[in-house]
């Protein structure tokens, strides 16, 4: 996911000295590379694992850390937020966590980073607000007390963000862009929050109101998580971690996160076996420390980081720290036999001879047209969703790929012999080896010698029998259990201009 | 002396000089090659030659008409008297000459004759002779003011002896060695043209793999060379093998419709899906069997590494090659469907340094001396990186590949024992791309006969 950070808003929460070129370079080192980056922007990708730097706050506190400025467990200020909760039962979202950060120096660009912040976060694990949202509200607004219920559309009512007047339940999810983009994840109801008036704040996972929304005037924020799953504390742990790095303080509410860190036990031999590394257990622990872990015999894990399993996941943090280009490389003293797949091999030795008869080899696509294989008759195979028709069948026969092959390449001087060796679906996977020549005079007599080739090659006897089949030509069409030959049916070839003779074997008789 | 140069020079002995369309008769040979032939000679100073313009005149159907009808203005005078506007079409033109020759005048509002016998015509006499005119007598050109001629331009070559040509001594040189001579041993009397290597020749089009079969065959070696065992897998796959026993959460957005090809129907999942399930249901809090038998066809490789791992013992490396499927919309930098390789090395003994040195040693034996590894992130390893190589014509560094450890939670449900897998995997159109300087991957599937014909070899 690619979070668009100003260089400038970056430099200035950072508290390490370093250029543009070395916080891109470390960037790239850290596992958050940059992806584009001016003066102005820096597009950094951040990956799953990493929602902690979706936005300038996370990546700076990332940053003074790996460049060796701030290192350790990040210093936070723990205050009683002051405020109470009533949180009653909700079937559709029953979980809820709530928290608050006091005192924050806040600025138009940082209003603009945590509406970035809020958003991508709701789209990754918030799974497009189904699993998790997220409202962030002007603690001055609303009082002392919130109160979290479910309650009807009908009887909801109040005046959205961007909205100029007040608006139901339903008005809301019939009127409003973000109504409607998320509906299907209400029903008749939905969960509200209320402030200490009995206003209502916000309608999850849709909207807040306007009264109490954030402005770059801001100084106290009230955060919540609704979700259908649990989790919901670590969800709002990213949105006020990510805020206090600008200072103040953070305040507890409950239900919500406590802020203490996870405790591990350091296995120094482990760490270093799976890295391959031999560090001391000081080396270790400076590494932690730059990765902003803190360490007290335990290594504490901050609650941002629920990217954090186990132990291997430590191993990664020590690599990273480490430095990756700084891994030199060594091959274990093992020994082991290769073996190639005799299948493999076979193949490989029929297009030998393909191309020793002067066959080009074609790779065409497994996903096809249905109107392509409309000619084949059988039954098709098609995924379920395709993007596009073109792609939306898997082929039964090698023969309409390598057709549509040689209807575009007419102005390439003939003959043209093409063949293609590859799977096909009926709706088992079968391997097929199909060629065609293309040319004048080609004919019944040319393409058996082909044939005649290749059976004989592999020790083969068939019995070819004139027979019928869709893409041949009447009297012209040898079928036997190995496939079929022939001159290509004339409705076929006459959008060639050049008469064509085709093959089709089915190579699991063969191999 | 080739041989058709030795029957002109022959020929132009007797004749000192000539046209070549003259020439062109009596030796059976066109014009055209009887001017290249001719060229050839005058660059060793036997023969002149010099291209002129001709001119060839040729009888229309009027013509034709008065040679046997006779001239219209006489067929007009059978007819008179006759009152002027009576006249139709050509007859008009006939009474302007008539009148013009003084065989006719108009009377009381009537053409009438005032000649008894006309006499033969210059033109006549010269239309009945017009092929022994000259191209330039103007005779001509009276002919074909009245239109009983036309005039066709051509071009001719003048071709002359020389006096270097005229002491020549002719020696035919033979062209294609035939069995005849040599068998009856007459090679040994013939003289034989030289040949110049720098003579277009009419090209060969060699049977070729196609380059990503190169690519494939080039990787299997290479695999192979490090003592991995190849293996392969079914391109439908259960979701369960794809997504699930890789750690992949049943709600993670790549499983996704938009991103993944799904298919009817539903898989039977093997015994070891519970100890699967299990990690999930810890780890994510839930898990669906329904999902997990979805069909798709496969994403990445990496789902036939975990079958093969499942059914293998430490120490192991094992490696695979194949076709993937990604629901993508398809353009210059997407397919729908592109080749992947996958390698894994399962055993007791083996740490990130080693992925390392394996990465150096199978990027090396596939042309790229320097390597680099960066942090990067997919669901099932941890550590993770991203494999670029140094491009040294370009100066960059590019990514080719992603590599990692298996995390504990894909290896131990498949497995049964918590060791390390060393795993890595790259696209092979990536690589097509870059060796062929493609700027479209789609290039790859156009299949175009000329670039499959001549295109580089793959080395």
């Amino acid at each position: 996911m690619i979070v668009e950070i100003p260089y400038k808003e970056l430099a200035s929460l950072l508290k390490v000295k370093a250029s543009l070129e070395q916080i891109v370079k470390a960037l790239d080192m850290f596992g958050t590379p940059v992806d584009e980056f001016d003066k102005d922007i820096l597009r950094v990708e951040v990956f799953p694992n990493r929602v902690d730097m979706l936005s300038p706050e996370g990546i700076a506190r990332s940053l003074d850390g790996f460049l060796g400025h701030s290192v350790g467990y990040p210093l936070w200020n723990l205050m009683p937020s002051g405020i109470e909760t009533v949180v009653g039962k909700s079937k559709t979202r029953p979980f809820i966590s709530f928290s608050s950060v006091q005192d924050v120096p806040f600025t138009e660009v940082a209003l603009k980073s945590l509406m970035q912040l809020q958003e991508k976060l709701h789209v990754s694990i918030g799974r497009n607000r189904r699993k998790y949202s997220i409202g962030v509200y002007d603690t001055d607004k609303i009082g002392k007390q919130v109160t979290y219920k479910e309650m009807p559309l009908k009887e909801i009512e109040f005046k959205p963000i961007g909205e100029k007047s007040e608006m139901t339940g339903y008005e809301i999810l019939e009127s409003t862009e973000k109504g409607m983009d998320f509906a299907h994840l209400l029903g008749d109801t939905a969960p509200v929050l209320m402030d200490e008036k009995n206003r209502i704040m916000a309608m999850a996972p849709i909207t807040g109101a306007d009264y109490c929304k954030v402005t770059k005037d801001t100084k106290n924020f009230f955060v919540d998580s609704t979700g259908t799953e649990k989790g919901t504390d670590s969800v709002v742990t990213l949105i006020t971690t990510s805020l206090v790095q600008r200072g103040g303080s953070l305040g507890i509410v409950v239900p919500g996160p406590t802020y203490l860190p996870r405790r591990m036990k350091l296995d120094q031999s482990y760490l270093n076996k799976i890295t391959g590394l031999n560090l001391t257990k000081t080396k270790l622990q400076n590494a932690l420390l730059k990765m902003r872990f803190g360490f007290d015999g335990d290594i504490l894990i901050p609650s941002y980081r629920f990217d954090i399993f186990n132990k291997i996941d430590i191993a990664e943090d020590i690599a990273i720290a480490h430095g990756y280009t700084k891994f030199k490389g060594e091959l274990p003293p093992s020994y082991s036999p290769g073996e190639s797949l005799k299948v493999r091999e076979l193949e490989q030795e029929i297009r030998k001879i393909m191309t020793g008869m002067k066959f080009i080899e074609l790779k065409t696509y497994m996903l096809t047209s249905p109107s392509l294989l409309s000619m084949a008759g059988s039954p098709t195979l098609e995924v379920t969703n395709p993007k596009s028709s073109e792609y939306s069948t898997l082929r039964q026969s090698l023969l309409p790929g390598l057709f549509d092959v040689l209807s575009i390449n007419t102005n390439a001087q003939y003959p043209h012999n093409v063949f293609e060796l590859g799977h096909i679906f009926t709706p088992d996977e079968k391997l097929k080896l199909s060629g065609i020549i293309a040319h004048t005079d080609a004919n019944f007599a040319e393409i058996k010698a082909v044939v005649d080739r290749l059976v004989k090659m592999f020790s083969i006897k068939a019995k070819w029998e004139l027979g019928n089949h869709p893409f041949f030509m009447e009297g012209r069409t040898a079928l036997s259990e190995f496939g079929v030959y022939g001159e290509v049916s004339p409705a076929i070839s006459e959008k060639f201009g050049v008469p064509l003779a085709a093959f089709e074997l089915n190579l699991e008789r063969i191999l | 002396m080739h041989p058709s140069e030795a029957k002109l020079m022959r020929l132009m002995k007797e004749k000192q000089k000539a046209k070549a369309s003259d020439l062109s008769q009596s030796l059976g040979i066109g014009k055209d090659i009887i001017g290249r032939l001719a060229y050839s000679l005058s660059k060793k100073n036997l023969l002149t030659i010099e291209k002129v313009k001709t001119r060839t005149s040729r009888l229309t159907s009027e013509g034709k008409d008065v040679l046997k009808n006779g001239l219209i203005e006489k067929k007009l005078l059978k007819k008179l008297p006759i009152e002027p506007n009576k006249l139709q079409g050509s007859e008009k033109i006939a009474l302007n000459w008539a009148l013009k020759r003084g065989w006719a005048e108009v009377k009381e509002g009537k053409v009438v004759r005032i000649v008894e016998k006309t006499p033969t015509t210059n033109e006549e006499i010269w239309l009945k002779n017009f092929k022994k005119l000259s191209h330039e007598d103007s005779k001509l050109k009276v002919l074909k003011k009245r239109k009983w001629i036309s005039f066709k331009e051509d071009f001719d070559y003048i071709i002359c002896l020389t006096e270097a040509g005229g002491v020549k001594e002719i020696e035919e040189q033979i062209t294609q060695m035939t069995p005849a001579m040599l068998v009856n041993g007459k090679w040994k009397e013939k003289k034989f043209k030289a040949f110049s290597p720098n003579t277009p020749v009419p090209q060969i089009y060699a049977g070729r793999f196609h380059p990503l079969n190169e690519i494939i065959q080039k990787i299997r070696r290479v695999f192979l060379e490090m003592g991995f065992t190849e293996v392969e897998g079914k391109h439908i796959e259960s979701t369960f093998w794809d997504f699930d026993a890789l750690f992949v959460p049943q709600d993670h957005p790549a499983r996704e419709m938009q991103d993944t090809f799904y298919m009817k129907g539903k898989q039977e999942l093997p015994e070891l899906a519970k100890s699967v399930a299990d990690i999930h249901k810890k780890s994510w809090g839930s898990w669906s069997k329904r999902e997990a038998q979805r069909q798709v066809l496969r994403t990445h490789m990496t789902s036939v590494s975990a079958h093969a791992l499942s059914k293998a013992k430490p120490p192991a490396k094992i490696f695979t090659i194949g076709k993937v499927f990604r629901n993508e919309t398809v353009d210059y930098k997407h397919l729908a469907e592109f080749h992947q390789v996958d390698g894994i090395v399962f055993d007791e003994n083996v740490n990130f340094n080693n992925l390392v040195g394996y990465l150096k040693d199978f990027f090396r034996k596939l042309g790229f001396k320097k390597i680099r590894i960066r942090p990067a992130y997919f669901p099932y390893t941890e550590m993770s990186a991203e494999v670029d190589v140094w491009l040294e014509e370009k100066g960059t560094w590019f990514e080719l590949g992603g590599s990692g450890i298996f995390r504990p939670e894909v290896v131990k449900p498949l497995t049964g024992v918590d060791v390390p897998v060393l795993a890595w995997g790259l696209g092979i159109e990536r690589i097509a791309m870059l060796y062929y300087g493609l700027k479209d991957i789609r290039e790859l599937y156009k299949s175009n006969i000329n670039w499959l014909r001549n295109r580089e070899v793959f080395l």
